[in-house]
This record gives structure tokens, sequence and C-alpha cells, in this order.
């Protein structure tokens, strides 16, 4: 472990190596090498820059900076070197011809050029006389503005300053050059530089694999590079199923391991179904507007072993034998009233009716409606989890054993149950789970009250539990708010990953 | 749900120093929510159980829990004072059911039952709809009472808050709860009255008491009159005021009326239940012996004889709740301790599976995910925004939207995922989703694809080199497309996609003028099959 630590430490590119080789070949302890004396073929100024500082962050080589001013030309020096001095312009325009009147060469230069240039040809010598201006060619005035030019053309290209002279004079004639600082760097090579370097060989390593040096077989010669698998990466972009999938196919995988069968339902569904059939009374709150959506259509959708609304009726009205019923007089045309579902619980008291041969396990994740303002907390639509079980040992003791499967295969193995209400289930339990020492609400369950199951020829008890799909993805993904669940933000869809379980 | 609330400070005072310690461990048998502040306690409770709305009727069910044997059955006792009943009167009002009370000064109860009362009417009640309850101070009466019609100008008197004296017509007209609760009673030119021997007004039901019959802290007899035309509703209430000043000390006492009730009034009191043991096991899951149960049952309020079959229940009134065996079963075990019947596998002979719906849509999102699309989901309910100026073939009318972001029942799908999409419009391109998901048309349901694509470049050929391999992999090898129009689509770039025939879909570029609904800037291409008719 600690020799490959070592190992990684003094692991250097081909680059690096060059360069820490230069450095080692061009420094000793009582020189430091600037960092642009570097110069090494084929490599460019910023690789080199780049490799000082990989081998700085090696420790391989020492580095210090100091702050250090420099000249570069101004805009309008760099203007001067692409069009000419001013000087030099009106120098070789007279020459040509030998004399000039001033107003001439203010309206062909303009005032501002013509004024810097006779300040700068008047240290020549030549000055204007009765606002003319004459002179002869002149072999030294050439070469001194060649000389300006070709210091201009040094600063431009960056190089260092020679011509401490030129410098000077430039300093003082204002606006060409501009003075700036930076920082430079002065290297010497470190002891373990002086090691990372006796272990490299020359002949070099191999950097990226490619299909050149498996075929060439330089593979079987030269050695791997040994790379930085800290490094950073762009990560890429994949495509995934929605959670709710994911998790709802969690959830399926549980019931059918259990034993359960999955139903089918619909959304759109008869009070009678959804709820009288359930024995919700039909002046039952659930049954206000305000709780449940009711539609509207000119196309009336079949209803499903219409013989059932007889039974609905006297059930409601008188009960059955022990129980005394809703004593009221019910209404078939509220058991006409269109809905979207408001739990799926009338997808399972359907599928027992068609089913009433006991032993039957059922399952579904489907969408149920309500009638709720959609804020962080609440959805109008949401899927609920829903497991029932028909049969002769369907009590609240199995109950209790089939909620707590369920939930430790989802994850929760701490359970309470706590008593609750439900109309159309007697006894009825709600379960809690602690999760990270708080307790989560999880859902509700019970076993299906008489007046529900006898009526259609059911020949045991009914037991079920139930619980929102989205409350348990807001666990299970660590969401704040249920909504993004729906109006999601693609990144998180291409990138969540499970918080709990 | 309903809530009921108190001051710590107070409720120590009147139910001592432990008061919200033995709620907490009461909600864990009873099942409300309990919420202790450092300044109050407030409860929440199911529609179950309204003999426990207040913190009276609460702490007097947590004593016969805790001591089973200082229950005591709940009976009215003489003198009675009477009511004469005019059959007029019943025909505006059904049902009228009455009874005195006498006890120490109400004091603190004084709001409370002004409180209970008030709950009554609102949940069971439904906002006075099924019935209205009258309270009275029967010092400053004169008996026997009569319950009559009356002409709107018959008679005068003021309201109990003094906010109107006048007519009957005057008092429906002027009063703010004539105004709110004279549609109650049927007839336009008759109001219902229960007067005193003096002719002094007790009260205008549903609408109002006089003002003579007022209650306050000092009043210690009382009389009330609880009318209605639902007969089950109006008897709950009857039992559960007897229960509540039952609970506060109140000794009950009968009205004799000559009408206006049903006879089983008396046998609902004290009604007999039987529990067969075995049924108590059956739905339990768990053998309890009869001393359990017997315990339980009395702990939970029950009168019980043990016969050899099981067990007679005896129960009050005022549990409007216990329509049959089960629902005492239940109490048996809450009593018990859900937490105490042990949790037993049951004998599941059954073999799962998953629906061939559901295992052929997970086949087709495996694919898509295959070919490099991101799932999505969004909601069914659509704003109705994106229906304007658009032809709706759903066909059916959500009649009571909530808010018109969510009330349309979605024909398509597509402009879920142009919504997605400006959600996401800051997010790297290229976008590539597809969402499965119901749609209503014409009123029936089904299952459909949507396929979408969105780029700088994003045109008809894009979308189509998912399609075509994706059709195939369905085993559809040959599925014709024709030139078609659809709304939002490109005219000239939009496929009808049929196979044998039968129109499976629609393929193409999204029209700019959409996508500006859409608030997008990037070309859109989509696909929207009809997977019921492809799986088919």
């Amino acid at each position: 472990m600690e020799n490959n630590e070592k190992k990684y430490n003094v692991s250097i590119s081909l680059n690096e190596f060059k360069v820490l080789k230069y450095i080692y070949e061009h420094s000793n302890d009582a020189r430091r090498l600037a960092e642009s004396e570097v110069s090494i073929p084929d490599m460019e100024k910023i690789q080199i820059g780049s490799s000082i500082s990989w081998l700085e962050s090696k420790n391989l080589i020492s580095v210090y900076r100091k702050e250090e001013s420099y000249f570069s030309l101004s805009e309008e020096g760099s203007e001067f070197l692409k069009a000419g001095l001013p000087e030099e312009k009106i120098y070789e325009h007279c020459a040509s011809k030998g004399s000039f009147l001033i107003g001439e060469l203010a309206e062909h230069f303009g005032e501002k050029d013509l004024r810097v240039a006779l300040a700068q040809l008047s240290k020549y010598g030549i000055k204007p006389d009765h606002g003319k201006i004459a002179f002869e060619r002149n072999e030294d005035i050439e070469k001194d503005i060649l000389n300006k030019k070709i210091f201009l053309e040094n600063l431009s290209k960056g190089n260092e300053v020679r011509d401490k002279e030129m410098l000077e004079r430039f300093k003082k004639r204002s606006g060409v050059i501009i003075e700036k600082k930076r920082t430079v760097r002065e290297i010497s090579i470190t002891p373990s530089g002086v090691e990372a370097l006796s272990q490299y060989s020359e002949s070099g390593q191999i950097e990226e694999i490619t299909s050149g040096i498996i075929s060439s077989g330089v593979w079987k010669e030269k050695k791997f590079r040994d790379y930085d698998l800290t490094s950073q990466v762009e990560s890429r972009t994949g495509s995934f199923l929605h959670p709710l999938t994911l998790l709802t196919s969690e959830i399926k995988k549980i019931f059918v391991g259990m034993g359960f069968t999955e139903m089918p339902g619909h959304y759109i569904e008869y009070s009678g179904w959804n709820m009288d059939a359930l024995f919700i009374p039909q002046d039952h709150p659930a049954r206000d507007m305000q709780d449940t959506f009711f539609l509207k259509s000119q196309k009336k959708p079949v209803f499903e072993h219409p013989e059932v609304l007889k039974i609905l009726k006297k059930v409601h009205e008188s009960g059955i034998k022990g129980y005394r019923g809703w004593e009221y007089e019910w209404s078939e045309a509220k058991a006409m009233d269109l809905l979207l579902r408001t739990h799926t619980t009338v997808s399972t008291i359907r599928y027992l009716y068609e089913h009433p041969e006991p032993p039957v396990a059922v399952f579904s994740v489907d969408k149920v409606f309500r009638h709720e303002s959609v804020d962080w907390k609440h959805l109008a639509e949401l899927n609920q989890i829903e497991g029932a079980y028909y049969g002769k040992d369907a009590n609240l003791s199995t109950l209790k054993w089939l909620m707590t499967e369920f939930y430790g295969r989802l994850g929760f193995s701490k359970l309470k149950f706590i008593p609750s209400y439900y109309p159309y289930t007697e006894p009825s339990m709600d379960v809690v789970a602690y999760l990270d020492g708080k307790e989560v609400e999880l859902g509700g369950s019970g076993v299906f009250r008489p007046e529900v199951t006898e009526p259609l020829g059911l020949k045991g008890r009914v037991i079920a539990w139930g619980l929102g799909l989205e409350r348990l993805a807001m666990l299970y993904y660590g969401l704040d708010d249920v909504r993004k669940i729906y109006q999601s933000d693609i990144e998180w869809l291409r990138t969540y990953s499970v918080v709990n379980h | 749900m309903v809530v009921i609330r108190e001051n710590i400070s107070d409720l120590k005072r009147r139910f001592g120093d432990n008061a919200p310690d033995e709620l907490i461990w009461f909600s864990g048998i009873i099942g409300f929510s309990i919420d202790v502040s450092s300044d109050a306690v407030k409860i929440e409770l199911n529609p179950d159980r309204p003999d426990l709305y207040s913190f009276s009727t609460m702490f007097d069910a947590i004593r016969i829990f805790k001591n089973p044997e200082s229950l005591s059955v709940m009976a009215f006792k003489p003198p009675a004072i009477s009511l004469h009943v005019s059959e007029k009167a019943l025909g505006l009002r059904r049902y009228i059911l009455c009874f005195w009370a006498n006890g120490s000064t109400l004091g603190d109860r004084f709001n409370e039952i002004i409180d209970y009362q008030e709950k009554l009417h609102q949940t069971i009640g439904k906002n006075r709809s099924k019935f209205a309850i009258g309270i009275h101070d029967l010092r400053k009466l004169k008996t026997p009472f009569r319950y009559i019609s009356a002409g709107l100008n018959d008679i005068s008197f003021t309201t109990y808050d003094e906010k109107v004296t006048g007519t009957p017509g005057d008092i429906l007209n002027n009063h703010e709860l004539g105004k709110e609760f004279r549609h109650l009673i049927p007839d336009v030119n008759y109001v219902p009255l229960i007067l005193d021997s003096n002719d002094n007004v007790l009260s205008m039901p549903p609408i109002v008491n006089g003002n003579a019959s007022k209650i306050s802290e000092m009043t210690s007899d009382l009389f009330i009159d609880i009318t209605g035309n639902d007969w089950p509703s109006t008897r709950s209430a009857y039992y559960l005021l007897a229960n509540y000043l039952g609970s506060v000390g109140f000794k009950l006492h009968r009205v004799e009326q000559d009408g206006g009730y049903k006879k089983e009034l008396l046998a609902y009191n004290d009604r007999k239940v039987f529990i067969p043991r075995a049924e108590a096991e059956n739905v339990l899951g768990t053998r309890l012996t009869d001393t359990e149960t017997m315990g339980a049952l009395k702990r939970m309020g029950y009168i019980v004889e043990k016969n050899p079959r099981g067990f007679s229940v005896f129960v009050k009134g005022s549990r409007i709740d216990v329509m049959g065996a089960v629902d005492v079963i239940e109490d048996i075990g809450k009593a018990y301790g859900y937490d105490n019947i042990a949790s037993r596998k049951p004998q599941l002979s059954t073999v799962g599976s998953a629906s061939k719906e559901s295992e052929w849509k997970e086949n087709i999102r495996d694919l898509l995910v295959g070919f490099g699309l991101q799932e999505i989901q969004t909601f069914f309910l659509s704003p109705s925004s994106y229906y304007q100026g658009v032809s709706y073939s759903g066909d059916v009318e959500v009649l009571n939207p909530k808010s018109l972001e969510y009330s349309i029942p979605r024909d398509r799908l597509i402009f879920g995922m142009l919504d997605f999409f400006k959600l996401n419009k800051r997010r790297k391109l290229p976008q590539e989703t597809f969402e499965i998901g119901k749609v209503v048309i014409h009123m029936n349901e089904k299952t459909h694809l949507c396929i979408g694509i969105t780029n700088s470049k994003a045109g008809f050929s894009e979308i189509k080199r998912i399609v075509d391999p994706f059709l195939s992999r369905l085993n559809i090898q040959r599925a014709d497309i024709a030139q078609t129009s659809c709304y939002g689509f490109i005219q000239g770039r939009t496929g009808s996609l049929s196979v044998d025939g039968k129109e499976i879909g629609i393929i193409g570029e999204i029209h700019p003028a959409l996508l500006e609904k859409f608030e997008l800037t990037n070309p859109v291409a989509m696909a929207e099959l009809n997977l019921d008719a492809i799986i088919q």
C-alpha cells in the first residue's frame, strides 16, 4: 500500500518528464531557471507551463514566484506598427518630393499625426520654416526609424527587451508602450524530482492506449503510465426509467413474490362501485363535491354488474342480519354519478365479486384522484398501492403478518399498528414506521365490514391495506416537494439515486 | 376530522395534573391524534366517535376504561315533563326529541356544551340540515310545552342574542341565522315553534332560540330539544347530548310527548348486540379468554353478559358507530391492544402474477430506455389552457375542478411532454423522452405512448429513426405512413401510422405556433401511439 502510494506520487507524463529533464540539465543549486528559459522542441509554451504546474503539485520541482514589470504595445502603438510611425509616414511623404506646405500635410495626415511627427522629426533637426517643411534624405534618420520599428515589433511578440536605450525613449514618448506587471516563475528541481527522473525511462511510457499501440506490439516493451485515478471527468448523460416506475416494479415484485395477483382497473368509475359497494353512505363527507372529482359526459360507460344496485339499496337502507344499515332512503341516481376513482379499493371489491371463491390475493399500484389543492405535500392525482387477501383465515392477525412482511421487504423493519377508522373496514388499523428515529405514517388497513362482503356473495373475510406511492417515493428519493415527481427536472431524472433503504 | 382543544392550565384544573399524559395514553387505544404543546392540547378525532367530541366525555371514557366498575347505564328517570306535539308542526319538521336534565350550575361547561352542540350540528347534522339542537334554561319556563306550527306574523319574540325582536317573518328576514337556514323550512308561510305555557318561545327550529330560555354559566336545569327530518341522526343527537350531560354529572329525565318520535327510540339505548365467541376470534385472529374479552368490553363502556356461545353486549345510545357485532369486536381489539395481537402467517396458497398489461408496458419501457430515451411521467389532469382553441376528444368534463391547472382529463400526451420540455428549457440538449400513460378518448380510457425529441435540430427523420426500429422490435414489420393533418403538427411533415389498415398513431414535427405556446425555441419532433391498438 505504502509502496503504491509512493509510486503514484512520482508518476509523471511524457511532457512532464521532458520539462523535468530540461530543468535538471539547465539549473543548479545556485541558479534557478526562469520559466521563459525552458525551451523544448515540439512543446508549446502553454504545454510547458501546464507541465510545470503539475510537476510543482507533485513536489518534483520548487517554484518561486516574483512580480516583474514588462512592456507591451498600446492600441496606438500597435496601430503605428501596422500603418507606420507618424514621423515615418511624413518623412517618406516629404522625402519623395523635397518640400511640403504644413497646411497641406495637416489635411493629408490629420492634425494629430502631424503634431506627433513634427515633434519627432525635430529631434532629427527637421523643423518647419515659414509654413513649409523641406529636407534631404538622411541615412541615419532612416536607420533610427527602422530601429524604432524593430523595437516595437519585438515588444509586440513578447520578446525580451534588449535595446534599453530605445525603451527609455519610448517610456518618455506618451501612449505608445504600456508598463504591466506579471508573475514569473523560477524553477529548481527537488530531490524527489531527481529521483523521479531517474526512475523514468526516456524511451517513454504508454500514455493513452490506442489501436496503434495494440497492433504495433509497442505495449510489449513499454510500461503503462500510472494514471491519477482521482482526476475529475465529465459525467456521461444516460437515460433511465422514471423513479416511480422503478419503485412500482419493486413493489410489484414484492406482491408477486408473496402470491398476489395484479388486478385491472380504470380511472372513471360510477359512485355505485366506488362508494356504495364499499358501504360508504350517500351523505358521507367523502362524497361531497369538496372531496371527489365528479364527471359529466354524454357517453355513459357500462355499469358493470348492474344487478348489484338492488343489493346495495337493501344493504344501505336496512343492513344485513345483525347489522342495522344506514337507515336512510338510498338513491340509485346518486349511485350513477360518474367520478374519478378515489381509491383502488373499488377494483378490489369488483374483482372479488367476480372471483368469489376464496382464497384470492390481489394487488394494484395505480392512480387515484383527490380533490386537493396541489402543493409541495399534496397532489390531485397519486398512485395508491393496495393489497387485499380474501380467505378463511383473513383476520387482524394475518393482516398484521402480511403488512409486516410487505413493509419489511420494502425496508421498514419496525412498525407500529394504531387503531383507525375507515367507513368500509372494521377493525381498521394505521401503520406507522420508524425511520431515522422519526415516526412516518405509512398507510391504512383493515378487515372489510360484513355489509361490504356478505351481500356480494363473499364467503370469508377480506383484509386489505394501502398506502400512497408518492409518499414512499419522497422517502426513497429524498424529495422535499412531491410535485417534482411529475414536473421533473430532467437532470434529476438522469441522475437520481435512492437515499433510503 | 374533528378538532377539539383546550388550554393546558384549564385542562389540568378540570381533569387533574395528569390529564395530558392520560390523553396521550388513551389516543393509542382509541386511535386519535393528539398534539400537546406547552400551552394547549389539540386532538383530532375520526368521524366515527362523536361521543368523544368533548373533553368531558373523553375523560368519562378514560375513567370507565381505568375503572370499569364505575360504569353506569344511561337512564332517564322521573319526573317527566310533558310536550304537546301538533301534527301541523310535524309536517314542517318530522321528529322532535326532548329530555331534561338537572345538576350543579354549568359553570365551565357552559362553553363546552355550546361547542359540543355546534360540533354535532356541523358533523352528523350536516350544518343543521339533518337536525337542530336547542338548549334551554328550564327554570325560566313554565311547563308543559307545545310544539306548534305558526304563521309568519302570529307571534312576536326576541332572539337569544337580542339581535332581532319581532315576528317569525321578521326574524327569517332580518336575523343572520334566519337568512342562512330558512331554506331548511319546507313551507314559506309557516314555521315550527316550541312554546311554554306562558307562550314564551323556546325556539324556532332549525333557525334560532328565543331569549326567554337563554342559558348561562348559572343554569342548572336544562331542557333540550332536537328536531329534524332524518330519523337516525336526530336520534343520535338526542343520545349524544344526553351522554354529554350524564358525563358531567347531570341527572337525565324524560319528556312525555304525544308524537314526533319513533317507538324504537327507547330500544336504541342499551340495545343488545350478540358477539359469538367464534366470530370475535375469527375477526381478531386471536383467541382471548372469556375473562380477557369481558374485561376488554367493560373497559370500552359496554355492559356484558356471558352466554354459552358468546357475549351479549348492551350498547349505549351514544355509541352511534356500533351497527353490529364487528364494531364491538373492534373495541375488544382496541382494549386488548393491536400491538398485543399476534402476527400470524396466512395459509397463502395463491400463485402471484403481474397483469399482462403491466408486463407489456414494462417490456416497452425497457425497449425505449434501450433506444436512449428518458422516461417521464406527467399529470392526467391537464390545465385548461392547453386546450384553448383545440378540439377536445375526451367527451368528458370535470364538474367541480379544484383549479384550472388540473381540470381536463387529457386526450393526448404531447401537451404534457411539451410542458416538460418547457420546464427543462435551460437543461442540456438533446432531450429525448417518452411517456406511457392513460388518456380518455370519447369516454374510453386508452394507454398511449408519446416519444419526443428536442434539440437545435430535431426533425421528422430524427423521430422516425426511433419509431421505425421500435415498431419492428414489437414485430410490426410494416407500418404504413400517410400524410395527415393534426393540431400542433406541421402540415406536410406529419403522418398517420397504420398497421393492416388500422390507425395506431401520429408522427411528425411540432408546429412553431404550438412551440410558442409552450415558450419553446428549439424544434421538437414527436410521435404519439395508441399502445392498446399496437399490443392487440
